[in-house]
């Protein structure tokens, strides 16, 4: 087997990896979190000029026709810088949305846009109840003559605070938790009756719970079938999953890094930290930790590549090892720097905590061993 | 709560707490003997302070995409959850616990020598 990266996606690589090198230091990332908008929008723009917001979209959008793997590099290299530009929310999520299920005319309006860094987007999904499951879902949408009218509040939306516009997760038709009746609706966060409270996550992200009330919109703003919304939105978290895993593999080799290069130098009882065989052990273990994912990882991308149903069984196995060696690399990390591992100043906690982020995003370790349960060892 | 995985390490914490409390008790009873309160204080510290991180860890997942919340002025009811922020708090305060008071690694360092009389 053949695990070589393409010149185009070692080109993709470098380029990420040089921006994070030359203009994301930790300084600057700090003062792009402490900012007004929590982003820098000239960073979007200049994403959007070297290409990286087009990769994953269709080359008759003007999208680079990028695969999985394509996007996995650039969520790799992203994580590596703790970049909080929302990539994820706007790129993989919203603009994920939209070509999967919008209609011709949807995708030629809206993925230009996105790849030309014109709008930032975001996924309202999920519900103060709901926690994973996506089915969860108490906001309705009525429909009235042509249009519909949307009701009800989503929490936690990624990008909620700076997104042009959202796709909204609604239901349309059963009950509370059924899994038919959802469907996915355009919605400008502007609008009439899209109210917005925003607040900041400990990963430097600006989220926003959106309450709708009342608001109004055309039958153009329906994405996919109406009522056929969860498959859609399951097949998008698998692609979310193994984004979230390949940024969780870029934080864990830097932390490790890190790690390393700090028991190489710190002196305690005159001598490095690292000549302690203790310790030696447990940097194996991280070290293996962190292959181990990465590991995981290719066969996802190795299988979702071939067909994305073939990795259906890969991807919960990922989201819960992922989890596992994730807590596992940053509990060692901070333990290993001792206090200065947990402070402000230093950034081993900030990469600990997008770990956390990521491991509670579309479903911790708990959430994905049971469905691995379900379908690994289904009868 | 009824799921059956959060339910196993709940219980895997909560036997563990329970031989921790005897462990403590022992050590209390020694003292009150009039002996010194041996090297047995270093499992105290160690045990307890891996098991008040899994137990913050375990209120990190319940409180679920809620876990990253900072502290704002929002109050709880427009938040939507009532305990993420104390959670959040408590688990990365937590981290240090391994790492004060002789960190983890000076306490086994101790255990070692004065108890298994490895040099």
């Amino acid at each position: 087997m053949n695990f070589d990266f393409s010149e185009e996606q070692q080109m993709v690589r470098d380029s990420i990896a040089r921006f994070v090198q030359d203009d994301y230091d930790w300084d600057t990332r700090k003062a792009i979190v402490a900012s007004d908008d929590g982003m820098s929008r000239d960073n979007w723009q200049l994403f959007a000029e070297l290409g990286w917001l087009s990769i994953p979209f269709a080359e008759e959008h003007g999208g680079f026709g990028g695969n999985i793997v394509d996007l996995s590099v650039v969520m790799e290299e992203l994580g590596k810088g703790l970049v909080v530009e929302p990539y994820f929310p706007t790129v993989v999520l919203f603009g994920g949305l939209i070509a999967r299920a919008g209609s011709e005319a949807q995708r030629a309006e809206w993925l230009p846009r996105i790849i030309g860094g014109e709008v930032l987007g975001a996924f309202a999904y999920v519900e103060r109840q709901s926690r994973f499951a996506l089915n969860d879902c108490q906001t309705t949408a009525t429909k009235t003559g042509d249009d519909y009218v949307l009701n009800g509040e989503k929490v936690v939306v990624f990008n909620g605070e700076q997104a042009d516009h959202l796709v909204v997760l609604a239901r349309t038709s059963g009950e509370q938790s059924d899994r038919d009746g959802l469907s996915l609706f355009l919605v400008d966060a502007a609008a009439a009756g899209v109210d917005k409270m925003a607040y900041p996550m400990m990963d430097g992200q600006r989220v926003a719970n959106i309450t709708l009330k009342d608001v109004n919109v055309g039958a153009d703003a329906l994405l996919g079938d109406e009522g056929g919304a969860l498959a859609v939105v399951d097949a998008l978290t698998d692609e979310a999953v193994i984004a979230l895993a390949a940024e969780a593999v870029g934080i864990m080799g830097v932390l490790n890094a890190k790690t390393l290069e700090y028991t190489k130098t710190r002196e305690q009882f005159g001598v490095a930290i690292g000549s302690y065989q203790a310790l030696q052990h447990r940097m194996v273990d991280t070290m293996m930790a962190y292959e181990q994912s990465k590991s995981l990882l290719f066969k996802a991308l190795c299988e979702y590549k071939q067909d994305p149903a073939m990795a259906a069984e890969t991807v919960h196995a990922l989201k819960v090892l992922i989890d596992r060696n994730g807590k596992h690399v940053f509990g060692e990390a901070i333990q290993m720097h001792g206090g200065m591992g947990m402070t402000d100043e230093l950034d081993i906690g900030h990469y600990a905590k997008r770990l956390m982020m990521i491991n509670t995003t579309f479903g911790d370790a708990n959430y994905h061993r049971n469905r691995f349960i379900e379908t690994a060892y289904a009868a | 709560m009824d799921d059956p995985g959060f339910q196993q390490r709940l219980a895997d914490i909560e036997v563990e707490l329970m031989a921790l409390e005897f462990t403590e008790l022992r050590t209390l009873a020694t003292q009150a003997a009039g002996g010194f309160p041996g090297p047995e204080s270093s499992l105290l510290k160690i045990k307890g302070t891996e098991l008040q991180q899994a137990t913050q860890e375990l209120l990190m997942e319940i409180a679920a995409y809620y876990q990253g919340v900072l502290p704002t002025d929002l109050d709880p009811d427009a938040l939507g959850h009532e305990f993420a922020v104390d959670a959040r708090k408590a688990y990365m305060y937590g981290r240090a616990a391994t790492i004060y008071g002789g960190s983890n690694e000076v306490q086994k360092n101790i255990i070692a020598k004065y108890v298994l009389g490895l040099e």
